[in-house]
């Protein structure tokens, strides 16, 4: 759609978003959670890649267990080269130009709401965005099945989607973003989930390949009360790859389950930020995210959590595990703790090594190749997320890229 | 006994940094024997295991070894392996995130794929693994469960020996398998080695104690001492360092 026709809420929304984005100014190596990774290189242009590129990798990358697939190659919905099944009654799933007509109360009540207020790129892709998924489900509802994003790297974007999760409704994202390789590409995308009470909601996120993909993924999350969000992101392809991970326990008794693996060689550079933040009592949050890091390649992990004062009984556990195949990789590891309640119990862990020589020799003593017991141990510590993944194309689809980057 | 030469030591010198710990040890094994190498700590009883084995940690400096008439250091540890030589360590080591099941299989392939043999699919391997476990009186329920991952002492050293029984070597090291084990245990693996005993199989049993000995039966007893063999006997040698110690033969040798 064309700007000319967005609703006022919409254009006034989109000024504080540069007005903000203005006052913040594009973080630098000064600014803490930026310090391995330059932000701009996630604000250049970039050339379209070719249109048969772009379909090749529709077609290859639309998992057969979505029930839906919506498509967006370089900020552009592509109902072309979608999956779109039958319409069930209540349940929204559509391009957000086309929600700001067929639910506009919904997406005008919920978008942007949720993006941290002090972040430059969560600040650039709400002035920006072009376009993304809704996905509304009603009170009691549940998906008939996962619902996929494909974003396609084409030149550079801004998508924003968009997901109202009802009262105890159930919900299914899978997200994959990719680029054909050799060419630059830029893909800067906010998933916002609002899970209203008793919602679950299920999101897995893979960058699936794109050897030149610079890929800025937000993730903001809002659970109310006994709500449950699970979240498993891997990043295991692409040149440059951040993924900044925002999630609020508004509500007592909610849950968050939060995993990721970062699995890095050549030059390739990888963040990953996390701020979960605690704002009412008895809520949950684990978190378990892993990297694995060779050739010359840096992967990072920031993980802040907060709990308010007024969430008594939080459990929180935190967890980082990092993996260096080479000499010249780097790993940055710094967990944060916040927190002002008094009866909580909160826990962090920060591990980084190498192979552990003693297990390699053991291997090629039973007879393993030096390759194979190295690929064996990689995969053994790799192993533990891979596995909490379901059977299906998803997960063959990260084993593969694994192998490939490893 | 008189089976072709499997493993053949001559003069072998090896040092582990700067510490010279092999100083000429001379050895002949022939199929179809078991030998008993004793010795007190520190005399180089270990280091003979890990040298046959090729850790890195430990550099040849003097000396020949062949193995099946072809040099031993020149192969890497992986083939050696494969050739039918196996250590069952001291030590096991824990690799949690490998599946027992899957690295025993993995293993067993490997060797059958360097002897042109098909690689083994997953139910006729179970049923072979479940089989050597019951043999050795193993919890089914340590198939599934990390590469000795919270195994406990005596599991640990099973699990070796089971290994020992899916991969079948030629050559087979025991570094004081006996060690830490209670007596079930140690009569359950020595189960597992004895039928494994066959006139075309060798077994070098390293140990402290005569105990094991009388489960597995030894030809010949070597005393290893300071890097070097200073008395091979019959298996009476090991009863009589029993009762006697290693100092009457200790004392005059250097």
């Amino acid at each position: 759609m064309s700007v000319g026709v967005e609703p006022h809420w919409l254009l006034a929304r989109r000024d504080e978003a540069e007005r903000t984005l203005v006052r913040t100014g594009i973080p630098d190596g000064h600014d803490e959670a930026w310090k391995y990774l330059d932000a701009k290189q996630f604000l250049v242009s970039a050339q379209p890649s070719l249109p048969d590129d772009v379909s090749r990798l529709a077609a290859a990358l639309s998992l057969p267990e979505a029930w839906q697939v919506l498509v967006f190659a370089g900020g552009v919905f592509r109902k072309d080269l979608s999956r779109l099944a039958s319409q069930v009654p209540g349940i929204a799933v559509e391009a957000l130009s086309a929600a700001l007509d067929t639910d506009a109360p919904s997406v005008g009540a919920h978008l942007g709401e949720l993006d941290p207020l002090d972040s430059a790129m969560f600040a650039a892709n709400r002035e920006r965005w072009s376009d993304g998924l809704f996905l509304g489900i009603p009170a009691d509802t549940a998906l008939p099945g996962p619902v996929q994003i494909l974003d396609i790297g084409s030149g550079s974007s801004f998508l924003r989607h968009l997901v109202v999760a009802g009262p105890r409704s159930r919900a299914e994202i899978l997200e994959l973003r990719a680029a054909p390789d050799g060419i630059l590409a830029v893909s800067r995308s906010v998933l916002e989930a609002d899970l209203q009470e008793g919602a679950s909601v299920s999101y897995r996120s893979l960058q699936a390949g794109g050897d030149r993909l610079r890929s800025w993924a937000g993730l903001a999350a809002r659970l109310e009360r006994g709500a449950e969000f699970t979240s498993r992101q891997f990043l295991v392809s692409g040149e440059l790859s951040r993924t900044e991970t925002v999630v609020e326990l508004a509500g007592p008794d909610a849950r968050a389950d939060l995993s990721g693996l970062t699995a890095v060689s050549g030059g390739r550079v990888a963040d990953v930020l996390t701020v979960v933040r605690h704002a009412s009592p008895r809520a949950v949050s684990h978190q378990l995210f892993q990297a694995l890091a060779g050739g010359k390649s840096t992967a990072s992990f920031l993980g802040i959590v907060q709990v308010e004062r007024d969430a008594q009984k939080t459990s929180a556990r935190q967890s980082n595990r990092n993996l260096l195949l080479s000499r010249e990789a780097s790993i940055n590891s710094r967990p944060q703790l916040e927190i002002w309640a008094d009866d909580v119990k909160c826990s962090h862990g920060s591990t980084t090594g190498r192979l552990d020589d003693k297990a390699l020799f053991f291997l090629r003593s039973r007879g393993f190749s030096e390759e194979g017991a190295r690929a064996l141990l990689v995969r053994a510590f790799a192993g533990e997320l891979v596995e909490q993944l379901p059977e299906g194309s998803f997960r063959s689809l990260v084993e593969t890229l694994l192998e490939e980057t490893l | 006994m008189s089976g072709e030469i499997l493993l053949e030591l001559n003069g072998l010198r090896a040092k582990a940094g700067e510490t010279e710990i092999l100083k000429g040890l001379d050895l002949t094994v022939r199929r179809g024997e078991v030998h008993a190498i004793m010795g007190p700590n520190g005399s180089g009883k270990s280091t003979l295991s890990q040298v046959i084995a090729g850790h890195p940690g430990y550099e040849i400096t003097g000396g020949t070894a062949l193995y099946k008439g072809k040099d031993l250091f020149s192969m890497a540890p992986e083939i050696r392996s494969r050739e039918g030589i196996f250590i069952a360590y001291q030590y096991p080591v824990e690799i949690p995130g490998v599946a027992n099941n899957y690295f025993l299989r993995a293993a067993l392939n490997e060797h059958r794929k360097h002897k042109g043999l098909p690689e083994l699919d997953g139910g006729p391997f179970l049923r072979l693994l479940r089989e050597r476990m019951k043999t050795l009186h193993m919890d089914p329920a340590l198939s599934g469960r990390s590469l000795n991952e919270g195994f406990s002492g005596g599991q640990k050293k099973r699990n070796e020996v089971l290994q020992m029984l899916l991969l079948e070597p030629e050559l087979a090291f025991l570094d004081e398998t006996d060690s830490g084990l209670d007596i079930d245990a140690l009569r359950d693996c020595a189960d597992g080695v004895n039928s494994l005993r066959s006139p075309d199989r060798a077994f070098v049993v390293v140990t402290h104690y005569q105990r094991l000995l009388d489960h597995i039966v030894p030809d010949f007893v070597h005393v290893l001492h300071n890097g070097r063999i200073i008395r091979t006997g019959s298996k009476e040698l090991a009863l009589e360092l029993e009762a006697k110690g290693y100092e009457w033969l200790t004392a005059g040798a250097a």
